[in-house]
């Protein structure tokens, strides 16, 4: 008697764990399709609470997250190139013809000193401003392939932070850390990342390894410096973004692009460390 | 002021055209533009052209410069002596030197500056018209072989075909 009680509970109560378990199964989904639906891939979801299967499962999931988002921005990154490339020919054809009308009209003696000079000069500089401009671009644009090696990662941050002793530092690398990247785009990204900070007003930068489940190594760059307004969050890796009166918008989207050329990435990151207020993430190989 | 002869202008950008139309008018006695490079030719066997202009690229959409290659290899072609000089995109350095390889007289950058531009060309149109003495030819020849053959004097003799000991006794004069 007792025991069809006991096993009648149990099986109740089996029942209610049941149903419960899948209801945050259903939730877990939901959660990851308004994620995607929000074109945000990074759904990290926690892996407690969950049978053996699951977890693999959902770990397969949040891994496939990260593999997306990093193929989405290694598009972004691809087809702004191609289109760079077009488009700064087909600039640098159109202003030709501009740039060497307005020059041969400036020279001419019906031009000279009448209202009409003023007007010339001005089409002739701006022409000429527009193509030093897009060839500065294609200058810093057209990078050399990274010459990947095992590099000693501490030493480099130790390098960037002499570079600017007006910064206090906070840094947390082990220094037996090795990765696989370009020394030198390595470190131009990370002094790319400072000067930003720099003129964010920061005034303390901390570098330090993330734990995170990926077979990369994840390492954070942040300041604390002024945050970066929501609103530029989406725009700030694309080429010709900027917010600074004198900047060109080319820095971070040329630094996000050396790291995908070492098989890395360099991403914003939500999370900030040690009283930060903007960061980001560089994911690096590891040999 | 001496006027540089006849020039002929080929880009299918009709801008370019009345750009360097503009720009040359002073330079040249008389500029012929042509859009499509099919005319080359045609046009060459009609008039006295003392220069062609050549752009590198003339379908729309392709940029790798081949074409203009091809239309230069066929000028040198018919009229091995003709100075040609090549009107390239920005950022294009490597496609630039394979045209002086080619037989380019030299090469133009655009967007250029008008006054370096005809600097270029007067520069071109000189060079062709100076005579050379016929020691120096021999003696650039020579310096050329020799660095064809890596400094090697034995094969350069050879190449020239002269004993080793002529070919010191000439280097003994450079």
């Amino acid at each position: 008697m007792w025991v069809y009680i006991i096993i009648g509970v149990l099986l109740v109560a089996g029942i209610a764990w049941f149903v419960h378990h899948q209801r945050s199964l259903k939730m877990r989904a939901h959660l990851m399709q308004e994620a995607i639906h929000n074109r945000d891939f990074t759904f990290r979801l926690p892996v407690n609470g969950l049978l053996s299967g699951e977890r693999a499962m959902q770990e397969t999931l949040n891994h496939l997250g990260d593999t997306i988002r990093q193929q989405v921005n290694q598009n972004e990154v691809e087809s702004w190139e191609r289109l760079t490339r077009v488009l700064t020919h087909e600039i640098m054809n159109a202003t030709a013809p501009i740039t060497s009308i307005s020059q041969s009209m400036l020279n001419r003696q019906d031009v000279k000193d009448t209202p009409l000079e003023d007007g010339i000069q001005a089409i002739y500089d701006t022409s000429r401003h527009l193509s030093e401009f897009v060839a500065s671009y294609r200058k810093m644009s057209e990078l050399e392939r990274p010459v990947l090696a095992d590099i000693q990662l501490r030493p480099l941050v130790d390098d960037v932070c002499r570079a600017y002793p007006e910064l206090s530092w906070q840094v947390s690398v082990p220094s037996d850390i090795t990765v696989r990247a370009d020394a030198g785009m390595l470190r131009q990204v990370l002094m790319n990342l400072v000067k930003n900070a720099i003129e964010a007003e920061a005034h303390k930068i901390v570098v330090r390894v993330v734990d995170e489940e990926s077979p990369s190594l994840m390492l954070y760059v942040g300041n604390d410096g002024l945050p970066i307004p929501a609103e530029n969050r989406q725009s700030l890796f694309v080429p010709f973004f900027t917010t600074k009166r004198s900047g060109s918008g080319i820095g971070l989207s040329l630094s996000r692009r050396m790291m995908i050329q070492q098989g890395g990435m360099l991403d914003l990151t939500e999370k900030q460390y040690e009283g930060c207020c903007a960061g980001f993430m560089l994911t690096l190989q590891v040999p | 002021m001496n006027k540089y002869g006849t020039i002929l202008i080929v880009d299918d950008n009709p801008s370019i055209l009345t750009a360097l139309r503009y720009c040359l008018d002073t330079t040249f006695e008389r500029i012929i533009t042509l859009d499509k490079p099919d005319d080359i030719l045609k046009t060459m066997a009609q008039d006295t052209i003392d220069m062609v202009l050549l752009d590198m690229n003339f379908t729309l959409g392709v940029n790798s410069g081949q074409e203009g290659l091809l239309w230069l290899r066929t000028i040198r072609k018919h009229h091995p002596q003709m100075p040609v000089v090549l009107l390239t995109a920005y950022a294009d350095v490597s496609l630039a030197v394979r045209g002086l390889k080619s037989g380019a007289s030299d090469f133009i950058v655009k967007p250029w500056d008008n006054d370096e531009l005809v600097r270029k060309l007067k520069d071109v149109l000189d060079m062709q018209g100076e005579i050379v003495s016929l020691d120096e030819m021999e003696v650039e020849h020579i310096r050329r072989t020799i660095d064809h053959c890596h400094g090697n004097l034995s094969k350069a003799a050879e190449l020239l075909g002269i004993t080793r000991q002529t070919l010191y006794n000439k280097m003994k004069r450079l």
